[in-house]
């Protein structure tokens, strides 16, 4: 899995500096490119264990979990889960 | 502006991104949460989107070539449409991820069970990469074809499996009151149909005349994902009565039913390609409209393209987090978190601004 993952990263990379022309784009999308990048990055490390952090869907549980928990022990009609 | 659609091929992607994974995956857990009442749910939910839709088509006819951000900024402040836009960005990385877990978890659990779910994430979301990178232009056309054998494939199984539906699995209704319809609709609003917020970014690109009616053909492509949807469904409680909602992928299950002499078996493979396919388009019409999000709140030319695959990269990395989380995890997310995030970061920001609008063209 780590090996194809590496290759899609490759050659992402490879066709956005060459044909994509990355190389001569504006300092702000390489910007962007690079902490798009560093977030795919730090979820890798979660991916691989090598970190125990909270995720992108970690954060929305935090965010939106405890309000839809009660939407929907509202709307059970057996009274919640 | 290069890249241009028609407004029917927006309304085509516009029933291709309401319907894609949703006529697999719909039926089950909508029935699990309204019971027989599922359809009243439906009606009610795609009434509701039916009603998002005028915000939607008035906003871009009134902005013809700029999107939600830049008609936003105009209409409000540029800090708060791009506070607003990085809203829908996070729903957008949300529904690409999402749909490519549903992918894998479906490919994972019913077809290759002894596979790892991320070589279906990793394939898949290059597979979406490639094709959002070539451009509205070019797989706008290649969707209607694929959207159509996707409909036939799922018409074919519910005329063959027809023979197996009982009349009395549709009822009892009402009988325990109506929290299960306020249930189902809040679970159907958020999949799919608060999701066509996302439009706001995609709008621009139709190149409109005189008398187009971009808006008509939207909101018949409304109905007629909610006449797909209420088909599955109601085949569904009618094959399957009071199970129907531990049925998960129902159409896949509903096929698995069919058995007409030894030529028509293993229907299933048919609703396989069509859940792949459907969910596939959507998930590319999601990643486009991300990065045309992300374009929009960094000032770059709408046909850049650049920032594409790091984005689907980080959806992919996204996804395979979810198979270490769990499914029940997965789960909750789904169907209790997706109505909420669908609300605060698509329909609100959409409404906002379409207030603001009002405002504006009263004080005008």
């Amino acid at each position: 899995m780590l090996a194809l993952l590496f290759l899609a990263l490759i050659a992402f990379l490879a066709y956005d500096w060459t044909a994509g022309r990355l190389g001569g784009a504006k300092l702000r999308i390489k910007i962007v490119y690079a902490v798009l990048l560093l977030a795919a990055g730090y979820h890798l490390l979660i991916v691989t264990r090598t970190i125990t952090a909270a995720s992108y869907y970690d954060l929305s549980m935090r965010i939106f979990g405890g309000i839809a928990e009660r939407i929907v022990a509202y709307l059970d009609p057996k009274g919640g889960t | 502006m290069k890249n241009t659609i028609t407004p029917t091929q927006i309304a085509v992607l516009l029933f291709v991104f309401l319907t894609g994974s949703a006529i697999i995956n719909i039926p089950a857990p909508l029935i699990a949460v309204s019971d027989n009442e599922a359809w009243i749910c439906l009606l009610a939910a795609a009434a509701i989107g039916m009603l998002l839709l005028v915000p939607l088509v008035s906003l871009a006819r009134r902005f013809p070539d700029m999107d939600f951000i830049e008609y936003g900024a105009q209409l409000t402040s540029r800090p708060v449409a791009v506070v607003l836009g990085v809203l829908l960005l996070t729903l957008h990385l949300h529904i690409v991820a999402g749909i490519i877990m549903d992918i894998s978890l479906f490919l994972k659990s019913s077809m290759m069970r002894n596979t790892s779910y991320a070589y279906f994430t990793i394939l898949t979301s290059l597979a979406v990469a490639l094709t959002a990178r070539v451009g509205i232009g070019r797989f706008a056309g290649m969707f209607g074809l694929l959207m159509l054998s996707v409909m036939l494939f799922v018409v074919f199984n519910i005329s063959l499996a027809s023979p197996g539906f009982h009349l009395p699995y549709l009822l009892p209704i009402l009988d325990q009151g109506v929290k299960p319809i306020w249930h189902g609709i809040y679970y159907i609003y958020g999949f799919p149909y608060g999701e066509l917020a996302v439009f706001c970014m995609i709008l621009p690109y139709v190149r409109t005349r005189a008398k187009d009616r971009t808006g008509s053909k939207m909101a018949l492509a409304v109905a007629l994902n909610a006449a797909s949807l209420l088909a599955v469904t109601l085949a569904t409680v009618l094959t399957f009565g009071p199970i129907a909602g531990e049925r998960k992928y129902s159409m896949f299950e509903v096929a698995r039913t069919v058995y007409i002499t030894e030529i028509f078996e293993r229907l299933e493979a048919l609703m396989g390609y069509s859940m792949i396919v459907a969910s596939f388009m959507k998930a590319t019409i999601a990643l486009f409209s991300a990065h045309l999000t992300l374009n929009s709140l960094l000032r770059l030319p709408r046909d850049n393209r650049q920032l594409i695959f790091p984005l689907a990269f980080l959806t992919m990395l996204i996804s395979l987090i979810v198979g270490i989380r769990g499914e029940a995890y997965w789960s909750f997310i789904v169907s209790s978190i997706h109505p909420l995030w669908v609300f605060a970061c698509g329909t609100v920001p959409l409404l906002v601004v379409y207030a603001a609008s009002l405002v504006r063209r009263r004080a005008a």
